[in-house]
């Protein structure tokens, strides 16, 4: 999955809720507890949150207020699900994903 | 199945003007909203000693005072026969029979295909604001900032306050401001407002460009350059006017468009509004819409912003509630500011140049990836409406339920068809108006 890397405090202002490790595609990240996970990855240099299906195009996110759609992470398992609309907690698993698609169903 | 006397759907602004009215009448509300908790986009953030976040503490304590059943992360999936109500909370889903009905379902940043708008780190200017705002993280360290209108003013002294290059892009040319003279006049508190953000964007050494425009974002895996260019009154780029800008995040705000899917769904009529190039929920005096007992205020009803929506809230409530006192007082807050907000909508209504940059190869619609040319390779071929589109296309057929690309795909079809946008079929909405786990409906009883 490719992803920039930059350092975490970049573009982090003070305040927010206490920090908490997260995990990112397997590898931890630190997050504060109760902000969406769109800006704990966004913050943490995460850029691409899922690939699509058809030209294979990375996407974040684009409204950040939950209408878009484009932010769509697998969280605990779950896939298609608005990083902006999920809060984080300690020890939850994210994964950056590859976006199945309407062809995914063809073979169900 | 619970059957209180009223709900509203959305906490912004309209919604708490609403269940608040709607509770001082004695009446039991419902308050659903999508949100961690009430504020809608104006009032969203942490809490903190502002004036705004005093506001909507305060108006948070009168919500719980007042006995409001607030039920956030609450999605309103369906309106069914005007009066029942399908919620899903905590993963399940409620029935509500309320008496009557508010819609407060808010607006959005009115999207605008160009090329590379896909690209990771180019966002809505309400998102920028959101990350920085409400969740203190900057969208990036070198943002350009293009657009029209009075959103970017806040916008571009957030993200500069908090250490973020920013050069604002402004497809109007200055004079634009002061053309709003005459319907300011009634509205002290907000020329106080807008000319308190000149001021912070000259202080904090904002680059401000009038009567230019964002053309496109470049960028591998994430935006990297903003590619700006001058335009003419109709906001088209003039040739050789173009130069690119190193940048880590760009943002676009050319007003709002209006959610009204669910009161659309539910068969309220809409109007269309020449200024905004948009519908919106066609609401009378007390805010009802044509259908009986479903009321609708904010901005769904015309973006007038916070002020205004939560005085049409209190409209609405106290209509709802029956309560004609407590009605005409509020309306006597609308007026000026009313007039104002289409003074706002007229002198930054969007021009036809703004759509030029939709080219054969720019993703229309994002969640199913349909280019503007395999749309219009469609319209020449016969496709009339936004179904016949979808049919062939899947454009509008994806997660956001054409959000994002049903405003350019009745643009495309005004243009491809050769008519008034205001003529072009609308695509149907149905419930569910949002993504639903399926399990949550398996277990419904859907009301008939």
């Amino acid at each position: 999955m490719p992803t920039t890397s930059r350092p975490a405090s970049d573009l982090r202002l003070p305040g927010g809720g206490a920090a908490v490790t997260i995990s990112v595609d397997g590898s931890p990240v630190v997050a504060r507890e109760g902000e969406p996970i769109l800006a704990a990855l966004w913050a943490a240099g995460i850029r691409a949150l899922h690939t699509t299906a058809q030209r294979e195009e990375p996407r974040a996110f684009f409204c950040g207020i939950g209408i878009c759609f484009d932010c769509l992470v697998t969280i605990d398992g779950e896939s298609n699900l608005r990083a902006c609309m999920t809060p984080v907690a300690p020890g939850m698993s994210i994964e950056t994903q590859r976006d199945p698609g309407w062809q995914g169903f063809a073979h169900a | 199945m619970r059957e209180p006397d009223v709900v509203v759907v959305g906490g912004g602004p309209a919604g708490i003007g609403a269940a608040l009215a709607a509770a001082e009448s004695g009446q039991s509300v419902v308050l659903v909203d999508e949100h961690e908790r009430p504020a809608g986009q104006y009032f969203k953030g942490p809490d903190g000693s502002s004036k705004g976040s005093q506001r909507i503490q305060h108006l948070r304590a009168e919500l719980a005072r007042l006995g409001v059943d607030v039920v956030s992360r609450g999605l309103v999936w369906g309106i069914f026969e005007g009066r029942d109500v399908m919620v899903v909370h905590d993963g399940a889903s409620e029935h509500l029979r309320p008496s009557a009905i508010v819609l407060a379902t808010g607006a959005y940043d009115r999207p605008v295909p160009f090329a590379g708008w896909t690209l990771p780190g180019v966002m809505t200017a309400g998102a920028a604001q959101t990350l920085v705002k409400a969740y203190a993280v900057l969208p990036g360290r070198k943002v350009v900032l293009a657009g029209a209108g009075p959103f970017l003013l806040p916008v571009a002294t957030q993200l500069a306050e908090a250490g973020a290059e920013v050069m604002l892009v402004e497809a109007t040319p200055a004079r634009a401001w002061l053309g709003l003279a005459p319907a300011a006049a009634r509205v002290p508190e907000l020329v106080r407002e807008g000319l308190g953000y000149a001021r912070a964007l000259r202080r904090l050494g904002v680059t401000r460009l009038s009567r230019h425009k964002l053309v496109r974002a470049e960028g591998a895996e994430t935006v990297e350059r903003a590619v700006i260019a001058k335009v003419d009154g109709d906001w088209r780029a003039l040739p050789g006017s173009e130069r690119s800008l190193d940048v880590d995040a760009v943002a676009i705000g050319y007003g709002f468009l209006p959610s009204v899917e669910l009161a659309e769904s539910c068969g309220c009529a809409l109007r269309f509004d020449d200024d905004a190039q948009a519908w919106f929920v066609a609401v009378g005096e007390s805010m009802e819409t044509s259908v009986p007992r479903v009321y609708a205020a904010g901005e769904i009803t015309g973006i007038a912003g916070n002020v205004v929506s939560f005085w049409e809230g209190r409209v609405a409530g106290a209509s709802a509630a029956g309560n004609e006192e407590l009605a005409t007082e509020a309306r006597k807050q609308l007026g000026p500011r009313h007039r104002f907000a289409r003074a706002l909508g007229h002198a930054f209504r969007p021009r036809p140049g703004l759509w030029e940059g939709t080219a054969d190869d720019v993703v229309v619609c994002r969640c199913e990836e349909v280019t503007a040319g395999e749309i219009r390779t469609r319209i020449a071929g016969g496709c009339a409406s936004p179904k016949a589109l979808k049919d062939w296309t899947r454009a509008g057929m994806g997660l956001c339920q054409g959000r994002m690309c049903g405003s350019t795909i009745g643009r495309l079809l005004a243009e491809g068809t050769e008519k008034p946008l205001v003529e072009v079929p609308r695509g149907s909405v149905r419930p569910p108006v949002k993504p639903v786990p399926i399990h949550v409906l398996a277990g419904t009883e859907v009301p008939s």
